[in-house]
């Protein structure tokens, strides 16, 4: 699997309103890898994803998966939303399926890959609780089961755990580096949490606001066999607050 | 009138050469200084047509409702060089749920709205006389004045619920491979079923007055036909009696919606 996105630009509205999101955004990924854009606010990550998910129709530019290009919606692209993504109707595993069923596949196999998956991520126990009744972080386990059920190529993940408070959001890191090594799933995280950026990518693409585009890519060479020991470890805590300054730097100053 | 074929060849639509062969085809049969208005009418997608000039002063683009609502987003330059879009097959809309369409799609919603906006605000009592002059004392007249009565509040309430659908779960179940279809029966659907539950249990109480008020005036029995005979012979007890049997009946009709709102839509409690 090759995701190769291409001088990508993208404008809202016209003539005056006219608002310049990206301008000429590109980057690859490819089979196995873990991706992350990192940017604040207005940067423009969040479209970028919603262009390769095939929400949004680039301006100009391409995105291709092995050549062929990306003009619409489809399951080779898997999308965890930041919030709200479950169904609230149903129930964990129903929501699983659910992305199985559009797909049309058989029952035995809907329910054998439900199990499955509901294991990987940990929430055998949860199959029939609705949403409601799951914290915050299982929500967001259950939404990422539902997308890797069906079978996409790339995982698209935009902000996934923004909406989660600290302590979860450090376990959930630790679950998404365990599954990807476990699963050797191909990932692309939007966050403008450098530090999870760098715990968790091997590339790290750094995105500069108004027009969002690619300052500076940076690919992680750091020892990731503990999350724990990494988090406090010199030469990461080195590499955050260089790539933090550079962040800091593309700010506009704020009026006195 | 007469009419000119031109076949494209591999073409997929019209070009202004095309057009200039035609006319000289169709200068063989009239005189061109006798024309009034000629009719281009081009093929194909919606996406060369937009971008070919044939001549025209004006272009107009024809889009039947079965097509869906993403039209315009999809082919926007069509949209944007039309001079006037007309909307066809609008005769099959009764059978689209209204309420769901004008909720997902703003041509329709921008159509129907402001309709809907004004008959909603028709007292439905007034159309009593015209009902009974039509359809008579039968019961025919009295459903379509509940219909006229509640059809227009049940649809924008509808209308709105579908607006509030969030769209990350539309969105979720796009990017799930979910086309237009599914997403409506699977998601909006199910969404919006304790919403729509609660409109109906709201609009019952209105649709309910409307059987009584019917019956005051236009039946040969019933309570309201009971009421307006005990006040021909003043007899305020049975008036009072009506009333309140009246009164409970509808919350009979309001407990039983909420108990089925509580089974139906136990996630949304």
């Amino acid at each position: 699997m090759h995701l190769q996105i291409d001088r990508l630009c993208k404008s809202f509205g016209y003539g005056a309103a006219r608002k310049e999101v990206l301008r000429d955004v590109s980057f690859a990924v490819n089979s196995g890898e873990f991706v992350a854009l990192v940017g604040s606010s207005g940067s423009g990550k969040s479209t970028v994803m919603r262009l390769i998910a095939g929400l949004e129709q680039p301006s100009a530019g391409a995105i291709s998966i092995d050549g062929r290009p990306v003009t619409a919606p489809g399951s080779d692209r898997g999308m965890v939303f930041q919030k709200y993504s479950l169904y609230p109707w149903l129930t964990a595993a129903q929501n699983v399926a659910f992305g199985m069923e559009l797909q049309g596949r058989s029952r035995p196999e809907v329910r054998e890959r439900t199990a499955y998956f509901l294991e990987v991520v940990g929430l055998a126990d949860a199959a029939r609780h609705l949403p409601r009744e799951l914290s915050g972080g299982m929500q967001q386990r259950i939404a990422i089961a539902r997308a890797l059920a069906a079978e996409p190529q790339v995982l698209l993940l935009d902000e996934p755990f923004g909406a989660l408070d600290i302590q979860i959001r450090e376990s959930m890191q630790e679950f998404l580096r365990d599954l990807w090594q476990r699963t050797g799933l191909t990932a692309l995280l939007i966050t403008h949490d450098l530090e999870e950026a760098l715990l968790l990518a091997g590339t790290v693409h750094i995105l500069a606001p108004s027009p969002g585009r690619i300052v500076r890519s940076v690919s992680v060479e750091l020892d990731h066999s503990s999350m724990a020991h990494l988090r406090v470890s010199a030469p990461f805590l080195a590499l955050r607050e260089e790539l933090a300054q550079n962040l800091r730097s593309l700010e506009p100053a704020l009026p006195c | 009138m007469p009419v000119v074929p031109i076949t494209t060849g591999r073409a997929c639509h019209l070009d202004a050469a095309m057009v200039s062969g035609g006319l000289k085809l169709l200068k063989q049969r009239l005189d061109p200084a006798s024309l009034d208005l000629l009719w281009v009418e081009n093929v194909g997608n919606l996406v060369c047509p937009a971008e070919f000039e044939v001549g025209e002063h004006r272009k107009v683009a024809l889009l039947s409702v079965t097509e869906g609502d993403d039209k315009p987003l999809k082919y926007p330059v069509m949209f944007r060089e039309a001079h006037c879009v007309l909307i066809t097959k609008t005769d099959l809309l009764p059978y689209l749920p209204i309420g769901i369409a004008m909720g997902t799609n703003p041509v329709i919603c921008r159509l129907l709205e402001p309709l809907m906006g004004l008959i909603r605000y028709m007292p439905a009592p007034a159309f009593i006389p015209l009902l009974i002059i039509y359809f008579g004392l039968d019961e025919l007249p009295k459903v379509l004045l509940i219909s006229i009565g509640t059809f227009f509040f049940n649809t924008l309430m509808i209308m709105d619920a579908v607006k509030f659908v969030p769209r990350e779960l539309v969105e979720t179940a796009r990017t799930l491979g979910g086309r237009t279809l599914p997403i409506l029966t699977r998601v909006v659907a199910p969404f919006i079923a304790p919403e729509v539950l609660d409109t109906y249990r709201i609009n019952m109480a209105s649709a309910w007055n409307l059987v009584i008020v019917a019956e005051l005036v236009a039946a040969t029995e019933g309570l309201g036909k009971r009421i307006s005979l005990a006040q021909r012979f003043l007899r305020t007890d049975e008036i009072f009696m009506g009333v309140i049997v009246i009164g409970l009946i509808g919350l009979l009709i309001d407990l039983g919606f909420r108990a089925l709102m509580r089974r139906a839509c136990s996630w949304a409690n």
